[in-house]
């Protein structure tokens, strides 16, 4: 089969720059091994959380950008400059319609509760969260249920200074319940008339209600407002340990909306054979024992993530890129990899593939390598997106303009 | 405070804890002060092997027919603490058959059973030994949880009458002419400071016996050695392989419940707090031992460790391994004229009940009262717990698990907690196999402090408590951090550092 | 044989729960642990001489669901097999996953009993007899029996075209949906192929999803080399039912080691797959008249596993007046034979509810899937039309041939 573009990836970055191309009316493969880091650990969009830009009422984001990006050239932000960022937020966020929506505060970061008790600064911040912003000024009731595993509300109650109570389940004794069965139960209105009740009985002079993030997967909203009704005060989601339920509601919308505009998905199989010839990649092949598929197209766009989605290997030795085999920027040997401190910032975490600025890969004297490959995503060199807290930012800018260059070469 | 005691035991690894249960059950009133938690020193961190002798049988006869000896009593008094496993001695084609039949000799002298198996018969049995080897001898080693053999000790000795206090270190001795006359401890965790008056004062305290006496003024002939010990995520084989010939690095794999671990390396060093896993070990350890299972090279580890065994100078001179392992037993009213002291170290896990026997034959004798030993007759306490496997497979799905990797069920963990006495997260990480699997405790100990904050245990803020954790964590893993190791670690910073920004 | 299962994989499980985030049962039920308990998890706990104590692993539907998301590639449906296998070998099998897993036999006795055995299944002691005694739960309507075979219908059937083509057909369409195979042969006779029906057995899904390797592998064993032979004959293969087509192209090379299954499985495909590479290299027949029906599209898990997208959706969305969206849900719940056990009905209409309400959700007129499992959950769930999306293809290819479609 022939396409206009073939995305190897299907995290965040993947699925944007499929957006971006099947918008433009391009005939798209998406490939990807396996679900990503999405439904693992996106919540919010994070897209620059540094001090400058890390509490409520400072910096606009806009301006912290600018100057990150003027002291960060190499930054994979700085590829993509400050106006196509916001060109790629407002994209990602038109697939998010009220109610459900994406928002930040007067385009500043906000600080959210988390599920272990700190703040995360964060941007794009979902409809169920927004409330949640309030913590540190409103008399808040943390809820969390007896056999979920995954969420403290005592803990969490101490490290903010509120109140947290537990609720035991109807239908589950003494086994465990899981956050995907929650989320499921919390689809049910009977399910939501206990709880309702449940909360009612505990709560006090509380305005707001903190919940694990596992309002439903389809109409979180609707749950919400249902909830409210009838506990008669607001309730936020919190996020959680993975899996993330509100990553899956991304993933979810975007495959819907890309399956309807005729996107072709193929999901957990690994593409375990590129064609090159000269500089171009001539196609691909997907194995699925005992057979392979090929595919090929005009265009590519590795969006592979990095360890944990398989866009890069480790050996005892060396990082690769299994699948074009790029070079990838990396300090020395395993021993460097890694600081002698857990919460050290990693060299490791700066590796990647390098590109130029319209993200073809590049090797090390800077020449590109493959004319018709675009990356996109934390796959690439020059950020530390855990510590900048930009994952999100970063996948959906470079997703965005990888495709968007894409279709112009 | 002022606390007086019969017999004061300093150490709380498995001689020490060996030693005031054996007194207990001689109805000797005794108390153990640790400085950290029971299992803080080699008893610990070490491989785990049950020792049948059969690793000395040609170096150090004296130690096989010990190991052996206690290897038939440890069966039936802690079979809850033991996996009878078997192990074989596998020869490859570089070792030739001239140590085997030699070694073959040797246990048969030391009444070790060994019995001799094909290559076809080896594999057949553990298909993932290298299709090179010339032959196996099989003999009964097997693997012991320290863990639970330690705290068993410690729990029975309780019963009978015994006293314990923990993370209580011993900061000087006041002496008097030819005796120790109190022992100055506090407690390192909440400041406490005890003077402890006792007749006779024991020091097990392992590869720290020097620096105890030297608070004494004496000194005993010792050095220090760093053994290194990589484990993998599953279970590798189901018995213990060790290589046939004259010990040396990384010749032995034992199995421990679902993973195995692999071992040992042995460098000098001069302090017993600071040491870590270096690369070099990792490379020899995987390189050696993948001589015997090719199928190290692409195993998954999920964490290094190394322990600090005490060496004791013998006339020649040469490898350490040459050193006798066997325990040594000093009284120093004989050796240095303070009659209430006495210094038992060195030996083997297996080793620790005879270790803690021959320590109170020497007090009693000492102290002119007779009473027999029985700790090689009554079964140590704890015979009924969850050991198997498939014992903890079966719980799964029957109530809630605290930790996925290695099935610790929440009510587990209730229990342990009842007990009482745990001051600090590590004593509950000792008690149960939390964090023990293969994302090293990156969900489960996130679970544990909530949990710990519901039942109003927690001191201190959960979330340094946790940033502590992982850093303790980190210790073990970055060493190897490589293949599926990297993902997870990306997957646990992703987590602690992105999500919960801590 | 057992030595030839393949090598699990599960050391590279990171833990990361994605698996959960998806799998359909354990979503409903707390009594299975999920994929990464159940699979890489338990793995670290089995030891070869242990006797199997996962009493849960039979509840694993095998909907391959966790395979496909996971990021490290674990073959978690896989080892889940294999240990449903252990487990049941040594706890042995009711009768009643005999005859569930041997229905085709009932195919065989030929049209004459199909009257005998609908009103049989209809009757209300028999219903008993069928959930007391056999534990098949009653709530589950018996798949009814047509008159006449497929196979019968084409024996009288000259099928004309220039290039020849097998069809692996299954059972089901054989005894119960006639009507699917007739517009397959139709379709690909309406763009110039000349069909026949290689000899043919069930294909062994139903017993390999029931743990049961022997029996599957006998199946596997009859069919393969009768598919060789059609294809040394110089024609390929399609197939009309996703689980049939998923056994035979996957299954039966990779889990069963069939001499011959990699030859077969390379010429093997998906009916829409096949008529999608005709769309693309511009030979498919697309004289398409309009259609003005709201429809609604759900891919069966075997589909998914295939790897092969939605082939179906794509061949659909070029008929006029046709308006179809895909159902955004994960499975359906019947897992073959897994939603008849009665001790798995709950479980399997538990998962079916939030496949109906995405339905709902799209108020379609009729439903489209290919899976013949999924066809049979989807009409029980909704009482919906539900047919094959060959049958949809047929009425808008052939006017007023056979309007007369399913059930
Ligand atoms: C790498 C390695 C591998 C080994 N493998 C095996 C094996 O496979 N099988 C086997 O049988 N044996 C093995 N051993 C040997 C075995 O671990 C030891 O022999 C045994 O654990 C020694 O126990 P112990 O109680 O004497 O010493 P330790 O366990 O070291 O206990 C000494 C205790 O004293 C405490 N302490 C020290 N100073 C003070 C103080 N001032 N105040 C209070 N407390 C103090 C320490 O905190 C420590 O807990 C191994 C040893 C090592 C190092
Ligand atoms: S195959 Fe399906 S039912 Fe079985 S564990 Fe995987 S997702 Fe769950
Ligand atoms: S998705 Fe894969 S890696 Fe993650 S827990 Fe499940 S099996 Fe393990």
């Amino acid at each position: 089969m022939h396409y206009d573009l073939i995305i190897i990836g299907m995290g965040l970055s993947g699925l944007m720059a499929a957006k971006t191309a099947v918008e433009a009316g391009k005939k798209v493969l998406i490939i990807g091994k396996g679900l990503g880091c999405l439904t693992l650990f996106s919540n919010t969009i994070d897209v620059l959380g540094i001090p400058l830009l890390a509490g409520p009422e400072t910096t606009r984001l806009r301006d912290g950008l600018s100057q990150w990006i003027y002291d960060h050239p190499e930054h994979p932000y700085g590829k993509v400059g400050v106006e196509k960022i916001e060109e790629a937020l407002s994209s990602f966020n038109s697939l998010f319609p009220p109610p459900y929506t994406f928002q930040s505060r007067n385009e500043t970061n906000s600080l959210i509760p988390t599920g272990v008790g700190t703040f995360r600064p964060t941007y794009l911040i979902p409809s169920t969260m927004m409330r949640g912003i309030a913590l540190k000024e409103k008399k808040t009731l943390l809820i969390g249920f007896k056999g979920y595993k995954d969420f403290y509300s005592q803990r969490l109650a101490d490290s903010f200074e509120c109140r947290g109570a537990t609720l035991s389940l109807p239908e589950s004794p003494s086994t465990e319940i899981t956050a995907t069965a929650l989320a499921r139960w919390m689809e049910q209105p009977s399910f939501r008339e206990f709880i309702g009740t449940e909360v009612k009985k505990q709560i006090r002079d509380e305005e707001l209600i903190g919940v694990p993030a596992v309002l439903g997967v389809n109409d979180p909203m609707g749950v919400r407002k249902d909830l409210e009704k009838k506990i008669g005060a607001s309730v936020f989601e919190i996020p959680i340990l993975p899996p993330s339920i509100p990553g899956m509601r991304i993933f979810n919308r975007f495959k819907e909306r890309l399956i309807r505009r005729g996107v072709t998905f193929l999901i957990g199989h690994p593409v375990s054979k590129v064609t090159l010839n000269e500089k171009r990649c001539e196609g691909i092949e997907i194995a699925h024992p005992p057979v392979t598929t090929s595919y090929s197209a005009d265009h590519y766009i590795l969006a592979t993530g990095r360890f944990m989605g398989g866009g890069l290997e480790a050996d005892r030795e060396r990082i690769l890129e299994p699948i074009f085999n790029l070079p990838v920027f990396q300090p020395g040997s395993q021993e460097d990899w890694f600081g002698r401190f857990f919460f050290d910032k990693h060299p490791i975490h700066r590796m990647g593939i390098l590109t130029d600025s319209s993200l073809h890969p590049i090797d090390e004297r800077g020449k590109p390598i493959l004319e018709n490959v675009w990356v996109a995503g934390t796959i690439l060199a020059g950020h530390h997106y855990l510590d900048e807290k930009s994952r999100e930012g970063i996948e959906i800018a470079t997703g965005y303009w990888s495709a968007k260059k894409a279709m112009e070469g | 405070m002022k606390l007086q005691t019969e017999i004061l035991i300093i150490g709380g690894g498995a001689t020490g804890a060996g030693i005031l249960r054996d007194l207990s059950l001689r109805g000797i009133p005794s108390l153990l002060i640790e400085k950290g938690d029971f299992l803080s020193g080699a008893s610990g961190r070490n491989h785990g092997l049950f020792h049948s002798g059969g690793r000395y049988v040609v170096s150090d006869p004296e130690a096989a027919r010990e190991c052996i000896a206690e290897n038939r009593i440890l069966r039936k008094i802690a079979p809850h603490c033991i996996e009878e496993t078997d192990g074989f001695f596998v020869s490859l084609p570089e070792d030739g058959p001239d140590f085997r039949d030699r070694f073959i000799q040797a246990c048969k002298d030391a009444n070790v059973p060994a019995h001799l198996l094909s290559r076809d018969e080896a594999l057949s049995l553990e298909p993932g030994l290298t299709p090179t080897l010339l032959s196996a001898v099989k003999v009964p080693d097997g693997a012991i949880d320290p863990f639970e053999l330690v705290l068993s000790n410690a729990k029975d000795a309780e019963t009978y009458g015994g006293k314990f206090l923990l993370h209580t270190g011993v900061t000087s001795l006041l002496m008097e002419e030819n005796k120790v006359k109190t022992v100055l401890a506090k407690d390192l965790l909440h400041g406490e400071e005890y003077q402890i008056e006792a007749s006779h004062i024991i020091n097990a305290t392992g590869a720290w016996a020097d620096e105890f006496l030297k608070l004494a003024g004496l000194r005993v002939a010792m050095a220090l050695s760093k053994g290194s010990m990589l484990i993998t995520n599953q279970r590798l084989t189901h018995r213990v392989i060790n290589r046939c010939r004259p010990p040396s690095d990384g010749d032995i794999i034992v199995p421990n419940h679902t993973v195995s671990i692999l071992g040992t390396t042995s460098v000098r060093l001069e302090d017993a707090e600071n040491f870590e896993v270096t690369p070099q070990e990792v490379s020899r350890l995987i390189r050696e031992t993948s001589r015997m299972i090719p199928a190290i090279e692409e195993a998954r580890f999920i964490r290094a460790y190394a322990g600090i065994r005490p060496l004791f100078q013998s006339e020649e001179k040469g490898d350490d391994r040459a050193i006798s392992r066997g325990f040594v037993l000093i009284d120093h009213g004989k050796k240095d004229g303070i009659k209430n002291l006495i210094t038992i170290t060195g030996g083997k896990l297996v080793t620790y009940r005879l270790m803690a026997e021959k320590t109170s034959d020497l007090l009693c004798q000492k102290m002119g009262i007779h009473a027999p030993c029985s700790t090689h007759l009554k079964p140590l306490p704890g015979a009924g717990k969850l050991s198997g496997l498939k014992d903890r497979l079966k719980t799964l799905g029957k109530s809630e698990t605290l930790c996925d990797c290695e099935l610790v069920r929440k009510e587990e963990v209730e229990e342990v907690l009842k007990e009482g006495k745990l001051k600090n997260l590590q004593d509950i990480l000792h008690r149960t196999r939390l964090a023990k699997g293969t994302c090293q405790g990156g969900f489960c100990v996130y679970r544990l402090l909530g949990i710990l904050n519901e039942s109003g245990l927690a001191e201190g803020d959960s979330n340094n408590i946790l940033k502590g954790f992982l850093e303790e964590r980190w210790k073990g893993i970055r060493p190897i951090l490589w293949g599926s190791a990297v993902k997870e670690e990306e997957l646990m910073e992703g987590i602690y550092k992105g999500l919960f920004n801590l | 044989m057992h030595n030839s299962w393949p090598k699990t994989n599960s050391d590279v499980c990171i833990r990361c729960a994605t698996c959960m985030a998806v799998c359909p049962v354990s979503r409903v039920t707390p009594l299975f642990p999920g994929p990464k308990h159940a699979g890489p998890g338990a793995e670290r706990f089995r030891k070869p001489g242990d006797p199997s104590v996962d009493k849960w692993i039979d509840l694993c539907i095998g909907c391959h669901l966790c395979d496909l998301v996971c990021p490290s590639g674990v073959s978690i449906s896989e080892m889940n097999l294999i240990a449903k296998a252990k487990y049941l070998d040594e706890k042995g099998r009711p009768f009643r996953d005999w005859l569930l897993t041997h229905s085709y036999l009932f195919g065989q006795l030929g049209s004459f009993s199909s009257s005998v055995l609908n009103r049989l299944f209809q009757n209300g002691v028999v219903k008993w007899f069928v959930e007391s005694i056999l534990g098949i739960d009653r709530r589950r309507e018996l798949p009814a029996y047509q008159s006449s075979t497929f196979r019968q219908w084409f024996k009288s059937h000259p099928s004309k075209g220039q290039r020849k083509i097998a069809y692996f057909y299954g059972c089901y369409i054989n005894t119960n949906e006639v009507e699917v195979g007739k517009a397959t042969v139709q379709v690909l006779e309406a763009n110039g192929f000349e069909v026949f029906l290689p000899p043919q057995e069930c294909c062994g899904i139903p017993m390999l999803g029931n743990g049961d390797f022997n029996g599957a592998r006998k199946m596997a064993l009859k069919n393969v080399p009768s598919l060789l032979q059609a294809i040394q004959s110089g024609s390929d293969i399609i197939f009309s039912s996703t689980s049939c087509g998923h056994m035979i192209k996957h299954e039966y090379s990779h889990l069963l080691n069939i001499p011959g299954s990699e030859e077969v499985a390379k010429h093997t495909f998906d009916l829409f797959e096949y008529l999608r590479n005709l769309l693309e290299s511009g030979n498919l027949n697309s004289r398409f008249k309009k259609l003005p029906i709201k429809a609604a599209y759900f891919a069966p898990c075997h589909l998914r596993s295939l790897g092969i997208g939605l082939p179906a959706l794509e061949i659909l969305r070029l008929i006029p007046g046709l308006q179809i969206d895909n159902i955004e849900a994960d499975c359906c719940g019947l897992g073959g034979t897994f939603g008849f056990k009665k001790e798995k009905y709950e479980i399997s209409q538990e998962i079916g509810k939030d496949l109906k309400e995405a339905i709902d959700r799209l108020t379609p007129e009729i439903v489209l899937t290919d899976c013949e499992g999924c066809r049979m959950q989807i009409r029980h769930l909704t009482g919906l039309k539900v047919l094959h999306p060959i049958q949809i293809l047929r009425d808008a290819l052939l006017q007023g041939i056979d309007k007369e479609v399913g059930r």
